[in-house]
């Protein structure tokens, strides 16, 4: 079952990436392919592939699904990342590195204290080694400029 | 005659203090990376690359250090196979068979010193085969024209999509779906942005470091992020790891005649570490017969994988340097990181730049010798890597990722990139589609297109040309071969424990 479904979205996938690829303007100046071929055979392949997986989709292959505190867990992770990402030129390097560092510690099951000994570890050491050694610059944190 | 001096200079060139420390940091690294589960060669390479951009390593001793991790890694994986039973890369899998009832025995050591030794045998013999083999498919290589080289191209994406774990099918999906990340960005004409989603930041296309790190190191952390409740592991500490010389003289013919396969095997695209090993654990289980235990300790159990894995990985450099093409995705991510210094391999490296190519090959005779000396001893202190607990490694490994990738262009643009293609790896592991074809055919994606596109426009639009020399339809019966083979590894796999 889940083969099928991942077959029929990687067969949306294939025929939308067709219509971007049909829709793309060839420039004036171009070899006899142009650049709408070679995405058009790529399209092409997948929905051939994908049609193969929707009709003989892996037998016996079922995937294992984390359990709810898992996906939880899973998605917690995530959501820091993309914080982290946000926030790493306005909180700058040292503090948002150390909180991050202390999140997936916890999400790892580490308990609070080791956790935030690890994440300000980390981060000093980190700092010490691409700012200082490295002398490639991280963002000191716009919150703290004056 | 010509090749000794070249190789001369290779060794002058490793014996300078600064590369030999290179060749040093690259295997010990390599060891204790391969060591943890779940962690390989090219997740160790993947992250180091922005830190390597970043030191202004000039391109030979980047590639010292990336092979030497490369190759470290691999005996690295032995120890956690033999003494967890946890193979940290499919590569080791093999070793486990008679690794860890061996550990159970209490004959750590001596296993441990084995792999040692048949790391070294397999290395070591596998680097005079990339000596001579190399220079000659170079030479051969030049007559490739375009037509050659998409069809040679079709084949490695074919065939590392037929031999990688799951089926063949979702192993060709993933291939086109790496492709076609690949053509986000500006076509090579540079006339049109394709995919681009109107956005500036993509028309150089998804930055392959990026997208090798999110692959590798974030999907890897959100993989072991649901292991992590399972259990904790029990490490047997050993001492030192110490073998009889008889039981070395046992195993001679074993290492020489796997280490001669798998760099064989290990020069095919796709087939590597995982297909030689077994293929060699499985031919000396049926030399030796009944007189063997196989499967309760045999040494030689130990010594057909851990020989051919290693010979595999130096056979993997003979496609990735001569034509330019890696086989698996830690050559991939080898190619990134050398076309990124400005060094585009084919089949004129070796005569341009003779230093990277005669360099790469001393720094391997020197590191396995390094490999073999330091872990005889030292192995017991390596091994207590393996007790650093998990929950301050991953996220060190993560916010290591982040860093190197912020290093690159200071674009928190990249990071978000980055956790997308890391979300992207790890549904396509849960959902069962391999990540190396992916890898292999964002990397390859653009020499593909450039190469089909040459050659149509070379026959004035003529598709037969695509199939037009002898070279080209040889290699589409190997095409045609690969797409026959998905049993294989599954055949191989169950062969070894059945025969």
């Amino acid at each position: 079952m889940t083969d099928r479904i991942s077959g029929l979205f990687l067969l949306g996938v294939g025929v939308a990436f067709a219509i971007a690829a049909l829709q793309l303007r060839t420039g004036f100046t171009s070899d006899n392919l142009g650049p709408k071929a070679f995405p058009l055979i790529l399209a092409g392949g997948l929905v051939f592939l994908s049609i193969c997986l929707l009709l003989r989709p892996g037998r016996g292959f079922r995937p294992s699904w984390p359990s709810r505190s898992v996906a939880l867990g899973l998605f917690l992770a995530l959501l820091s990342l993309v914080l982290y990402a946000n926030l790493i030129l306005w909180l700058g390097f040292l503090v948002s590195t150390a909180l991050e560092v202390f999140v997936l510690c916890l999400l790892y099951q580490a308990r609070p204290l080791p956790a935030a000994v690890a994440g300000v570890l980390t981060s000093l050491a980190l700092f010490g080694l691409f700012d200082w050694l490295l002398g490639l610059p991280l963002p000191n944190g716009t919150l703290f400029a004056g | 005659m010509d090749a000794l001096f070249q190789l001369a200079d290779g060794f002058a060139y490793v014996f300078q203090w600064q590369n030999l420390l290179i060749v040093l940091l690259g295997c010990v690294m390599g060891t204790m990376i391969g060591m943890l589960p779940g962690l390989g060669g090219s997740n160790a390479i993947a992250v180091l690359l922005p830190l390597v951009f970043a030191l202004g390593l000039e391109p030979a001793a980047a590639l010292i250090l990336f092979a030497g991790i490369y190759y470290g890694s691999e005996y690295g994986n032995s120890i956690s196979a033999i003494l967890l039973n946890i193979p940290g890369t499919s590569g080791a899998v093999a070793t486990t068979f008679d690794g860890h009832p061996m550990a159970r025995d209490g004959r750590a050591g001596t296993a441990l010193a084995m792999s040692a030794v048949a790391s070294f045998v397999g290395g070591t013999i596998s680097v005079v085969g990339l000596m001579v083999f190399a220079p000659l498919l170079a030479r051969w290589a030049l007559h490739f024209g375009p037509a050659e080289y998409f069809v040679l191209i079709v084949f490695a994406l074919t065939m590392v999509s037929a031999l990688s774990k799951g089926d063949a099918l979702k192993g060709l999906i993933s291939a086109i779906l790496g492709l076609m990340v690949a053509t986000i960005g500006l076509d090579p004409n540079g006339s049109t942005a394709r995919f681009t989603f109107g956005s500036v930041k993509l028309y150089d296309g998804v930055d392959f470091v990026v997208a090798m790190i999110g692959l590798f190191a974030i999907g890897e952390v959100l993989m072991t992020l649901e292991r992590v409740r399972q259990r904790d592991q029990l490490v047997t500490l050993v001492s030192r790891a110490s073998i009889k010389l008889s039981e070395i003289k046992k195993t001679v013919g074993t290492m020489l005649r796997s280490s001669a396969i798998g760099f064989f095997i290990g020069t095919l695209p796709g087939a590597g570490a995982t297909i030689a090993s077994f293929l060699c654990y499985i031919m000396e289980k049926t030399l030796t017969g009944s007189r063997g235990t196989f499967g309760d300790g045999d040494i030689r159990g130990v010594a057909a994988p851990e020989s051919a894995n290693n010979a595999a990985a130096s056979g993997a450099f003979v496609p990735l340097l001569t034509l330019g093409i890696p086989g698996s995705a830690t050559t991939a991510i080898i190619l990134v990181a050398l076309v990124g210094l400005n060094v585009r391999p084919g089949p004129l490296l070796i005569g341009s730049n003779p230093e990277i190519f005669w360099g790469l090959v001393a720094s391997m005779y020197v590191g396995n010798l390094m490999l073999l000396v330091l872990n005889l001893p030292l192995v017991g202190l390596f091994v207590r890597v393996l007790m650093i607990p998990r929950w301050a490694l991953m996220p060190v490994v993560v916010v290591v990722s982040f860093v190197a990738i912020y290093s690159l262009n200071n674009s928190s643009f990249d990071l978000l990139v980055m956790t997308g293609l890391g979300i992207g790896g790890y549904l396509m592991r849960k959902l069962g589609f391999p990540i190396a074809p992916a890898v292999l055919g964002l990397v390859l994606g653009n020499l593909l297109e450039v190469n089909l596109r040459q050659a149509i426009a070379l026959s004035d639009g003529d598709w037969t040309t695509l199939a037009g020399s002898p070279i080209t339809l040889v290699l589409w019966l190997c095409v045609a071969a690969s797409l026959m083979s998905p049993v294989l590894p599954r055949l191989l796999s169950k062969r070894a424990r059945n025969v």
